[in-house]
């Protein structure tokens, strides 16, 4: 249900649908972006990196939304797709001498039509019959870059990702790459929230609720699944090389499986079928795991004996207990108490 | 002269399912200014006839002509995109949705709008949802669905949700319009509201949101709604048309008698 802040009434039906429907609102997302472009200040050395982070999985994890979220095409690709991306940038700015600028959306297309070549077989199997085909997407990306196109790619030995220049200026330091991603990272967001609230986005979530009603009453599933899963991958293509040319080198380990089913997971823990889930869903997966990257030597010190196995598995191990939780406690995600947060903010003062 | 107003034509339909005949050589012609009732017992292919116009079963054998287009191997939402709209027996509707959003995702085909300019949103994708809702906001008024615009159909009652889905074909402006028991399981108001909608849609009571009134095929078990607004009656049994004529003729027909009696049997 969709409320409004009471004694607020919407005159036109645009106003009826904006994001930002009253001065608060607004009021309340300038703050956000002065929140947003002043973490860099306060926020050094580790965290601020975590922050990065946390921006190029969130445009890779919009990418997720749009397919399993608002098409119910279970994708278990994804990190295939980003390292798709991130490689498609890495050998036109290596090879090519490209401008990461030009190098950027070209990863994002990249990838989407690597989506498009997979889709075309995946847009036949219904929910939980796309995990195999998707996987293979992934293994398809390990065996071109170490072995088909080995030559470019330099396969294990990994592959120099440039620093981004724009007209001179080097994004060479955390401080100024924090920048260059949290404006990608609000422009995408905002893209993919107006991608979901028109026409597209009703067509996504019809085929996602009745694919048969959707049909009959006349939307094209196929072209419409492909479309979902062709601008899911461009999102994780962008992510992906956003992400490489931060941390200039890469090879394909930087792209594990499990990370593919990492970005599923917490989707459902950030809440499926909205873009908050997503942005939710990227920053609880980060912090996560760096809250455990920090634990888990202080428990291996601790437990001496184990011989650095806690290290390698506290991971995995809590991010399957934490998505379990929430599957039996919170099935949709941290998003809905969002959304219950706002609404009881929206009644106010008149909150009963 | 009658020719031309045939909009919809079913020719010999044959459709089986494994063992299940489920229409054995049905014809019916449906004239663009009237309501046909499809009557019969649980399982005589009421909705199979459905099913086969909309595109979403496929007979073997036998031609469907739609104005004149054998529509057979036609995709369903190309059928849709020519005109044909319907509600489903089972509520069908999009449970994520509003019922703005699911009564606006029935003008999909007409929004002229590509997913590049939804990205922006300002523009050409903010027009078209603007002109768009207006014409939904029309229909909402004529099913006096405006108390629930923004909530989500998954918690409205059953009633309305039927109207919602009724809302949901109107705003396809069809040329023909197929209703698969829109009144089963509604309580005698609800069915009485029901009535009166349809009967005016027929006689274009709406005429701000469409310049024509569809044709319109009611799928209906209960005889005294269907004697209210049907102008032609098709009885079916077994997969066939077992008579046909006005309802008063329909009412007194032997076969039709027998059909539901023997039901009663079991
Ligand atoms: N998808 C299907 N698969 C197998 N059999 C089917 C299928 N659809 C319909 N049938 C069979 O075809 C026959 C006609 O079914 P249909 O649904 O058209 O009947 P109906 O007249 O709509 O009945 P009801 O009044 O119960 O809705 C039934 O015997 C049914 O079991
Ligand atoms: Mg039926």
């Amino acid at each position: 249900m969709k409320g409004r802040p009471c004694g607020v009434f919407d005159v036109r039906y645009s106003q009826d649908r904006a994001i930002l429907r009253t001065k608060t609102h607004w009021a309340l997302f300038i703050l956000f972006l002065i929140f947003l472009f002043t973490i860099p200040i306060f926020l050094k050395g580790h965290l601020l990196s975590l922050g990065i982070i946390i921006g190029t999985t969130m445009i890779a994890m919009f990418g997720a939304q749009v397919m399993v979220g608002y098409t119910m095409q279970i994708t278990l690709g994804h990190a295939g797709f980003v390292g798709f991306g991130a490689y498609v940038s890495a050998l036109l700015t290596h090879h090519l001498g490209w401008n990461f600028f030009f190098a950027l959306p070209m990863a994002g297309l990249g990838a989407a039509l690597y989506g498009l070549i997979i889709g075309t077989s995946t847009v036949r199997c219904k929910g939980l019959y796309m995990v195999i085909p998707t996987i293979s997407a992934h293994f398809i990306f390990f065996y071109l870059v170490n072995e088909v196109f080995k030559k470019w790619t330099f396969g294990s030995e990994g592959i120099q990702c440039a620093t981004p220049v724009l007209f001179g200026f080097a994004f060479n330091t955390d401080f100024r790459y924090f920048y260059l991603v949290a404006i990608l990272t609000v422009i995408m967001g905002l893209a993919a929230k107006n991608l979901v609230r028109t026409k597209t986005g009703r067509a996504f979530v019809a085929i996602r609720d009745n694919d048969i009603a959707a049909e009959v009453m006349g939307i094209d599933i196929y072209r419409y699944k492909l479309l979902a899963f062709a601008i899911g991958n461009f999102y994780a293509g962008i992510g992906g090389a956003l992400w490489a040319h931060y941390v200039t080198y890469i090879n394909t380990e930087f792209f594990p499986i499990l990370d593919t089913v990492y970005y599923v997971a917490f989707l459902i823990v950030g809440g499926l079928g909205s873009i908050m889930g997503a942005v939710f869903a990227a920053i609880f997966w980060r912090v996560l795991g760096e809250g455990v990257n920090y634990v888990a030597p202080i428990l291996d010190n601790i437990m001496a004996g184990t011989g650095g196995n806690i290290v390698s598995s506290m991971g995995l191990i809590t991010f399957a207990v934490v998505t379990m939780l929430f599957l039996i406690f919170e099935p949709r995600g941290i998003a809905h108490r969002w959304e219950l947060f706002k609404q009881s903010y929206r009644l106010h003062p008149f909150n009963y | 002269m009658q020719e031309n107003r045939v909009i919809l034509s079913l020719e010999d339909i044959y459709l089986s399912f494994g063992g299940v005949q489920a229409l054995a050589g049905v014809n019916i012609d449906i004239k663009k200014d009237e309501i046909l009732a499809l009557i019969g017992p649980n399982g005589s292919g009421k909705t199979s006839i459905l099913n086969s116009i909309s595109g979403f079963y496929r007979p073997q054998k036998g031609n469907i002509y739609l104005k004149g287009k054998r529509i057979n191997n036609i995709k369903p939402s190309k059928i849709a995109a020519m005109g044909v709209a319907r509600t489903f027996q089972n509520l069908a509707l999009y449970r994520g949705l509003s019922t703005v959003d699911n009564i606006l995702s029935g003008r999909h085909i007409m929004m002229k709008q590509s997913f590049l300019s939804g990205f922006l949103y300002f523009g050409p994708a903010l027009k078209t949802e603007v002109e768009h809702r207006r014409q939904v906001e029309y229909i909402m008024d004529f099913l006096e669905l405006e108390p629930y615009r923004h909530q989500h159909v998954g918690v409205l009652p059953y009633g309305v949700r039927k109207r919602v889905e009724l809302g949901r074909a109107l705003a396809m402006e069809p040329k023909v319009l197929l209703l698969d028991e829109p009144m089963a399981g509604m309580n005698m108001e609800e069915k009485e509201d029901m009535a009166r909608y349809v009967l005016d849609i027929r006689e274009a009571k709406w005429e701000t949101v469409i310049k024509e009134s569809p044709a319109i095929v009611l799928v209906e078990h209960e005889m005294d709604v269907v004697m209210g607004i049907a102008e032609r009656v098709v009885a079916l049994d077994w997969g066939k048309k077992i008579a046909e004529g006005t309802p008063d003729e329909i009412k007194n027909n032997q076969a039709v008698i027998k059909a539901y009696l023997g039901e009663e049997e079991y």
